[in-house]
């Protein structure tokens, strides 16, 4: 089964981009839907507003023009009264002339003031209404009924001017409600005499405004001066209620201040929140100071905008819908390639860079894309090949260096001693190539008791140096071999090196011939540092040589000779410049001061002890620096007491336990060649393994080869051993002799041994003699 | 106490059309205490015109509602009626001024008051009088339209009535000048049966105050039906009142039942009271010589 990684989806570059879009769309699309829709919502108001109070303003026209006409006719037949006012009886004519003269006038009376006609009474006022088609007569007042405390007939006396009375729920007529227009008559001197009136059915009027009609739901109202309801939806309300009570019953202030602006005569439009969001438009008639308003619901004013928004999010919601889906195919499809390069690029990543590409596409981008990566295939794969071809050839390379350095290791001496026989000379030597090959050389081999060594330079380093150092190294075995004069070595080897130098390399050496039994040095130099003598004493010097060339410059040089004697004791150090000019990190040089004072130092080491510790001097000046030549050195000494006659032998042994089996064949061989009985021989070899013994385990740390020496001189009766070493001090003699009563565990070390030498010795004596130990044992014969 | 086999009819006017002022009767009637005591209590209201000390005099009622000013001048002028039951304890007369500058009785000097024609103000006059204020007294019947045409400087009203009904037309505003805080505080409203009415039938007249009583101690406890019962008599009467107009006037006239020392309805009458009236009517020359509690509660 195969793992599906998990995608988030709204990580995918299509998705985040087709949301993105939706996005942007959508606020803008809301931008445009919410600008529109509130300039349209203000036009619509503006307009609704207007048409409202046109609406309005006719309806109240029309309710004035009746008002109007009703207050002519009163005005116009009142002054019949005036110029009637003899004849009581003619004021019925005039009530029904009124009642003719305007078909809204549905009553009339002229109601006089009291006992204005003695004969009348306290009440007179003649009063004609319509009773179906006919208009009848009868005289108003009586006791049960006082006109003149009634509100049509007292409120324009009072206010001494005409008043349309607040509407009254006519009980006594057509059970409607009425409002009657008075008008005060005043005699010649300006006093009151009577009131005509008019009266009017509000029917007509409630129709009127109830005929505004401007919205689905919208409903009218009409106000008395007190704010009492004469035109209302709810019927209950009319003469009931007032708005005030209305707006004080639902604690609402707009409403409140809306009905003080409406009986207050004013006109204007006021917005409440009154469970449904109403518009109310009003305006005053002003005859008679109501008020006339239209309440439309907020929802039907915006009900063709609200509309149209729907219309529109119903396009546009699923537009949208349609417009992210379009989006998020097209971006898939065009970035699908996208996820195909991807695919081939981890390919490409896990190594296989011949993955194939997705296929080449119409698009710019996609194209270029193509390109590049084609390119970076191509490029990859040359780059790899190289790499890899590269790193063959340098793994072969390093492969033949590692090879060549064991073979150059192998062409100079390494084994030391290298004369484990021979008592008369020290050697050592060590060659440390700066890279894997070097160019530095050194050899030696004693022939007929004569020591030939060299120790040579190639200029440069690494392979080329190297293989001249081979030739150099090889031919000088070769020719020392048959050739015993250094400078006939030199100038075979510089005639051989230049015969074929294409490459102009050269070589510095120094080679010497010592003749070890008479310490004579014939040597020759060829361009190299000379060496440095250390005397016995400790002085130090460079030998004297002659410069001449470097081997290799100049066939057919003639290279000068030089000789001297060396003294015994003497070491002779030799090096390359890869000593004295070793670097450190600031680019100090070793220097030739420092050698000579190191050497000088160590005048009394042997010639190991003073390659190593100069070698260890010379890491301690470069410090971290990289070892920037070769590094070789070879030391030796010719050494002191070589034997002046045949009486003084002389053994040199490691601190090698096997190295006793040396002492055993000495000993054999000295007593062979003076003829000592078996027994003798036999006490010897016993005392003097006990003493060997000794200086091998204890003189020295473990792991560390060092040389002891022994020698034996056959002097009249007496044969003197001197065993000598350059261990830690220890005076065997002090040692007290063994508890021979003691077992052999639980005895000291080295008590029984020094009882065993002591036993056969004449005399055991010790000494410190600088830095070595001397044990000094006398044996006599017979 | 026996009960007759048929139950005494019993023809009640209040003094006013129908609304709360009255709402102790009507809760007594629809609730049966009426009916419990024995009675067949017919309520029958005036008319504009119609008063109801006119439909006492004539027979057309056993009981009406009346003022203690009201029965203690009538009963001075002979007529011979009986307080059964005293309900009201203060008197709810206000001054409405129709504009601002009125705010005592002293700023009401010549000017035009509105007050009801219906009935004689007794201690309006005697306030007039009282203060030399001059007032021009322009008497109306019904309406607040004088008030609102503004054909008045200012109107008498009571505080449950009339008081309201220009509160609910815009004058919202308006501070209202107690009588009682004038130093005209006397019990209005009382139950007043006809004396030979009393005489013949004085358990009925009794028990019929009793239930009456009951009625209204009812609506003190319960004045949400109460209102439910009031409008109830209003909408059957095709009354142009609003259940509003009608829930401040009970408010209002529970209020007035209050004693306010006890601060609950206490339905007494205070001989003090009643001196206090006659003093006011005899320096007045309203009537002839002071009326005894003993003679208005009939013993």
């Amino acid at each position: 089964m195969t793992m599906k990684r998990k995608r988030n989806i709204l990580n995918s570059l299509s998705t985040r981009l087709s949301l993105f879009i939706l996005a942007v769309t959508t606020s803008l699309l809301i931008t445009i839907v919410i600008l529109n829709y509130n300039s349209s919502r203000n036009l619509v108001k503006e307009e609704s507003i207007e048409r409202a109070q046109s609406v309005l303003d006719n309806t109240i026209l029309r309710i004035d023009n009746v008002l109007n006409s009703v207050e002519t006719a009163v005005h116009n037949i009142s002054w019949t009264v005036k110029e009637n006012v003899d004849n009581p009886e003619y004021m019925y004519d005039v009530t029904k002339r009124l009642i003719e003269s305007d078909d809204f006038i549905s009553g009339s009376a002229v109601a006089f003031e009291p006992d204005f006609y003695p004969d009348k009474g306290h009440f007179y006022s003649p009063y004609s209404y319509r009773d179906g088609e006919k208009i009848v007569s009868k005289q108003l007042g009586n006791q049960d009924y006082d006109y003149h405390y009634m509100d049509w007939y007292q409120i324009p006396k009072l206010l001494d001017k005409p008043y349309w009375s607040e509407p009254y729920f006519d009980q006594g007529g057509a059970d409607v409600i009425m409002t009657t227009y008075s008008y005060p008559l005043y005699d010649s001197d300006g006093k009151l005499f009577a009131i005509i009136t008019a009266d009017i059915s509000l029917e007509w009027f409630a129709e009127q405004v109830n005929s505004i009609k401007t919205y689905p739901n919208s409903f009218n109202l009409m106000i008395g001066r007190g704010g009492t309801y004469l035109v209302h939806k709810d019927t209950k309300a009319i003469l009931n209620k007032t708005m005030f009570e209305a707006a004080l019953a639902n604690d609402d202030e707009v409403i409140f201040e809306t009905a003080h602006e409406m009986v207050e005569g004013k006109r204007g439009m006021a917005y409440f929140d009154y469970g449904e969001k109403s518009y109310l438009f009003y305006a005053p008639i002003q005859a008679t100071g109501w008020s006339v308003a239209v309440t439309c619901l907020q929802q039907d004013i915006f009900a063709k905008v609200d509309d149209m928004r729907a219309h529109v999010m119903m396009v546009a919601i699923p537009g949208l819908v349609l417009l992210v889906v379009l989006c998020y195919l097209l971006i898939r499809y065009m970035m699908n390639p996208l996820n195909e390069f991807a695919l081939s690029a981890m390919e490409i990543a896990k190594g296989n860079f011949k993955a194939e590409l997705p296929k080449r596409k119409k698009n710019y981008e996609m194209r270029t894309l193509h390109n590049s990566f084609s390119f970076m295939q191509k490029s990859l794969q040359n780059y790899i090949d190289e790499l890899q071809l590269t790193t063959v050839n340098k793994e072969r390379i390093e492969s033949e260096l590692r090879i060549a350095r064991d073979i150059q290791m192998g062409m100079v001496p390494k084994i030391f001693p290298p004369f484990p026989k021979r008592d008369d000379v020290d050697l050592y030597g060590m060659l440390i190539p700066a890279k894997e090959v070097g160019g530095d050389l050194y050899d030696f081999f004693i022939e007929d008791d004569k020591l030939h060594f060299i120790i040579g330079d190639v200029s440069g380093k690494g392979v080329p140096a190297s293989l001249v150092m081979a030739v150099t190294c090889r031919l000088f075995r070769t020719v020392a071999s048959s050739v015993h004069s250094p400078s006939q070595i030199i100038n075979i080897l510089n005639n051989a090196i230049a015969e074929s130098n294409e490459s102009n390399m050269f070589c510095t050496a120094f080679v010497g011939v010592l003749d070890l039994r008479t310490g004579h040095l014939q040597y020759c130099n060829a361009g190299h540092n000379p060496p440095v003598v250390i005397t016995s004493e400790g002085k130090t010097s460079f030998l004297s040589v002659k410069p001449n060339l470097a081997m290799g410059l100049w066939e057919g040089f003639e290279y000068q000779e030089q000789e001297c004697v060396i003294e015994k004791g003497t070491n002779i150090f030799l090096y390359t410049d890869g000593v004295n000019e070793a670097e450190n990190i600031t680019k100090e040089l070793y220097g030739d001061d420092r050698l000579l004072q190191f050497l000088s130092r160590h005048f009394k080491s042997k010639p190991r002890n003073i390659v190593e510790e100069l070698y260890d001097d010379i890491k301690l000046h470069s410090k971290d620096a990289e070892q920037n030549d070769d590094i070789t050195m070879l030391c030796f000494t010719v050494l002191e007491d070589l034997p002046k006659s045949d009486s003084c032998k002389r053994l040199v042994m490691r601190n090698d336990i096997a190295d006793i089996a040396l002492m055993a064949e000495f000993i054999e061989t000295l007593c062979d060649e003076n003829q000592l009985p078996m027994d003798v021989c036999f006490n010897l070899n016993l005392a003097l393994e006990e003493a060997v013994s000794n200086v091998m385990k204890y003189a020295y740390p473990e792991n560390e080869t060092h040389e002891i020496m022994l020698t034996a001189d056959i002097k009249d009766n007496s044969i003197i051993f001197e065993l000598s070493d350059t261990g830690k001090p220890f005076d065997p003699t002090e040692v007290e002799d063994a508890d021979v009563t003691l077992s052999a565990e639980e005895r000291p070390i080295g008590g029984l041994g020094i009882f065993l030498i002591r036993k056969i010795m004449k005399s055991v004596a010790y000494k410190r003699d600088g830095n070595r130990n001397v044990l000094t044992m006398i044996f006599t014969l017979n | 106490m026996m009960m007759d086999a048929v139950a005494q009819r019993i023809v009640f006017t209040p003094q006013w059309l129908p609304q709360s002022q009255f709402a102790g009767y009507y809760v007594a009637q629809e609730k049966g205490f009426y009916e419990e005591v024995g009675l067949d209590v017919v309520i029958e209201h005036v008319s504009a015109s119609d008063f109801a000390i006119n439909r006492l005099k004539e027979g057309k009622c056993d009981a009406i509602t009346m003022t203690l000013f009201d029965a203690i001048v009538n009963i001075d002028a002979g007529l011979d009626i009986v307080n059964v039951l005293q309900t009201a304890m203060h008197t709810g007369l206000v001054i409405v001024p129709r504009n601002n500058d009125i705010k005592s009785l002293e700023d009401l000097r010549d000017k035009r008051v509105g007050i009801w024609r219906t009935h004689y103000n007794y201690l309006s006059e005697i306030m007039d009088k009282d203060h030399n204020l001059n007032i021009e007294w322009i008497p109306f019947v019904q309406s607040i339209n004088l008030y609102i045409s503004g054909a008045v400087d200012a109107t008498m009203a009571m505080i449950y009535n009339e008081a309201y009904q220009i509160y609910a037309s815009g004058f919202e505003d308006v501070e209202f000048i107690s009588l009682a805080d004038c130093g005209y505080d006397f019990p209005e409203e009382g139950i007043y049966f006809t004396k030979e009415f009393y005489e013949q039938y004085p358990d009925k007249a009794k028990a019929f105050a009793q239930a009456s009583r009951r009625g209204w101690e009812w609506a003190h406890q319960h004045p949400e039906e109460t209102l439910d019962i009031v409008m109830k008599v209003v909408e059957d009467n095709n009354m142009p009142a609003g259940r509003q107009h009608q829930e401040w006037m009970l408010r209002e006239v529970l209020k007035l039942q209050l004693d306010k020392d006890l601060n609950m309805p206490a339905f007494e009458l205070k001989e003090e009271k009643i001196k206090q009236i006659n003093e006011l009517l005899l320096e007045n020359n309203r009537i002839k010589k002071a009326v005894t509690k003993s003679k208005i509660i009939g013993e």
